[in-house]
């Protein structure tokens, strides 16, 4: 038996070609999904979750059918001045905080009339796997809560304004408000406690955290350039509430960094500088740099004098980032079921911010940071355990591939 | 015959092949390039951000290994007419399996280039706290990413014109009814990119994180 390819055979020119043709837009097809999909890099994963977020929603949630519902079913209204909300009848404590929102927050002059209605839907969402960040298998139904408003302009052009939260029964309320006050335009504050608005510093849905959020705390965490944020990224409790800005520090720059540290807030000041070194060199600003670059070569002295500069540095000097502490109310609030506990822990004047996070969550603070701190490193733990059903799934494909390419009755010719 | 048809397809490939490997031990170098020069340790996003500009060529470089082996290994046969096969007095379905055998052995080096390229520099690298390799994660999705696409492109290049056809066909067909079924329903994406990059299809590992260097 002759093992040689013969020499004499004519090559055949049409199926190279073919195969060539195949191969380039099978791969092209691969290589476009993959630039596609943003999961290449870890530094695009908010963006990604949020892609991939928004797809799901847009399957399940639309505006249209909003719209007649509530043509048709909203039966009770609530008339506040000269706005006109309608809801559900069986929202009545929907509708007596709208009331009470309106009543409060409704003060401009220049919005002569407003009218709008409130709904509670259920929402089917597909949930979303940690590690590929695309939806998964499994689905899961929210509660949500929608606020829509027409609001009518100064120039008396009439024009929509929508606000869709998830909600939990009674984690409704500091949300409400927010969205509300955002969506009229009011100068009324937020009636959310201020001690704890401010020490969150950004709005915050009282949703219950899922693995993704763990997941976006987790990786803030681990790249925040601050001494408390790496140990309680290496499981130092106690560094936890250090980083989730519970203790006060007299020398924060000192403290919550060392020289390396302090370099690495320099270096990124100059990275957002220089994305907008054209805007700024309208500005005064061009001259104060000289100490952020003399930082960012070495110079411990100018990094110290950089942090504490308030037109420069002074707002970088945070002991962890702020997207811990939004996710550790989120995961204080959703815990427990005594909603009159709740609303106080968020409204009652008086209190500390651990006084009132514990309030909520029915646990004492220590255990309540012991139970987050342990919640936040899971992720990283539960990473591994993808791998292996995926690697399944790839044999099984391998097999059935090389199976179909082996059956055959005749010759491919 | 295994040994022949493997040289003899070793013979056709073998500068991609070396290409390709060099190219596979590179990356993981490249990823960590900062680290390995010296340079500071204390910037973790800078050293994840570096890492990840090189992510996206794993991927790239997999689809290659597919693209490059998988028609490969019909291409003697195709260019002659399938004279040498049908003269060999074995069935198809063992001769294709000599040939799939034969693809997957040359895959294998790559895949080994890359590991022990990325098991090398996770040694050599000191990270900043937070911060993990992760070396054996890495390789096997490239190896199972490199299995997946060699093996779609080895039956792609084995069917004949008329199942090409045919699958090619069912394939922009069911792409034409998923835009128009997106954009009846005001969908703003594809149903077959989900089921394709889902949790469980084996081209999920394609999506994910790449690189060796992560939280």
């Amino acid at each position: 038996m002759s093992e040689r390819v013969p020499p004499d055979a004519p090559p055949r020119r049409g199926a190279p070609v073919r195969t060539a043709v195949v191969s380039a837009l099978t791969t092209a097809a691969f290589v476009v999904a993959g630039l596609d999909a943003h999961a290449q890099r870890p530094t695009q994963y908010d963006h990604l979750r949020e892609y991939w977020a928004t797809r799901s929603r847009a399957a399940t949630a639309r505006w249209d059918e909003a719209h007649r519902a509530a043509d048709t079913e909203f039966t009770d209204s609530v008339r506040v001045g000269p706005m006109l909300f309608l809801a559900p009848s069986g929202l009545a404590a929907t509708n007596r905080t709208l009331a009470r929102l309106a009543d409060s927050a409704y003060s401009a002059t220049w919005l002569p009339e407003t009218g709008g209605w409130i709904r509670r839907y259920e929402m089917r969402e597909r949930s979303v796997d940690v590690e590929t960040v695309a939806p998964s298998g499994e689905t899961v139904t929210h509660q949500r809560t929608q606020l829509m408003l027409l609001l009518r302009e100064p120039d008396g052009r009439m024009r929509e304004s929508a606000s869709t939260t998830a909600t939990g029964a009674d984690s409704l309320w500091p949300i409400a408000w927010q969205e509300a006050q955002w969506a009229l335009k009011s100068r009324a504050t937020a009636q959310l406690a201020p001690e704890l608005r401010t020490w969150i510093g950004a709005a915050v849905p009282v949703e219950r955290p899922g693995a993704i959020d763990w997941v976006a705390g987790w990786k803030e965490l681990v790249l925040y350039p601050s001494l408390p944020a790496r140990s309680c990224s290496a499981g130092d409790v106690r560094a936890c509430r250090v980083a989730l800005a519970l203790v006060s520090e007299a020398d924060p720059v000192r403290n919550w960094y060392d020289p390396a540290l302090r370099q690495v807030l320099a270096q990124r000041w100059l990275r957002s500088f220089r994305g907008n070194e054209r805007r700024v060199q309208f500005s005064n600003r061009t001259d104060q740099v000289a100490p952020v670059r003399a930082c960012a070569n070495g110079d411990d002295d100018a990094c110290v004098q950089f942090l504490q500069d308030r037109a420069l540095g002074a707002n970088m000097v945070e002991p962890g980032p702020k997207v811990l502490r939004a996710l550790l109310v989120r995961f204080a609030f959703t815990r427990g079921n005594d909603s009159s506990a709740k609303r106080q822990a968020a409204y009652a004047p008086g209190a500390t911010v651990e006084e009132r996070l514990s309030q909520a969550s029915g646990l004492p603070f220590d255990e309540l940071v012991r139970q987050f701190a342990v919640q936040l490193r899971a992720p990283r733990q539960a990473r591994p355990s993808r791998v292996p059903a995926r690697l399944w799934a790839s044999s099984l494909w391998c097999l059935c591939v090389g199976a179909l390419s082996l059956r055959s009755t005749r010759w491919r010719v | 015959m295994l040994r022949v048809m493997y040289f003899e397809q070793l013979r056709r490939i073998g500068p991609f092949l070396i290409a390709l490997c060099a190219m596979a031990a590179a990356l993981p170098v490249l990823s960590c390039s900062g680290l390995l020069a010296g340079g500071a340790a204390s910037e973790s996003f800078a050293v994840l951000e570096a890492a990840g500009r090189v992510s996206m060529y794993y991927p790239m470089l997999s689809c290659a290994v597919g693209l490059i082996i998988g028609p490969a290994g019909w291409q003697t046969d195709q260019e002659h007419g399938h004279v040498y096969a049908l003269s060999l007095p074995i069935p198809r379905w063992h001769y294709a399996l000599l040939r799939l055998t034969t693809g997957v052995l040359l895959v294998l080096p790559v895949v080994a280039a890359l590991s022990l390229s990325a098991l090398l520099t996770s040694a050599l690298v000191t990270l900043p706290p937070g911060l993990q390799t992760y070396p054996l994660p890495l390789s096997l999705r490239f190896a199972a990413t490199s299995l997946v696409t060699f093996s779609t492109m080895f039956m792609l290049s084995s069917a004949s014109s008329r199942s090409f056809l045919i699958g090619a066909g069912a394939l922009f067909a069911a792409f034409v009814f998923d835009s128009l079924f997106a954009a009846s329903n005001q969908l703003d994406y594809s149903v077959i990119a989900e089921l394709l990059f889902g949790t469980r299809s084996p081209f999920s590992f394609f999506m994910g994180v790449w690189t060796l260097i992560d939280v």
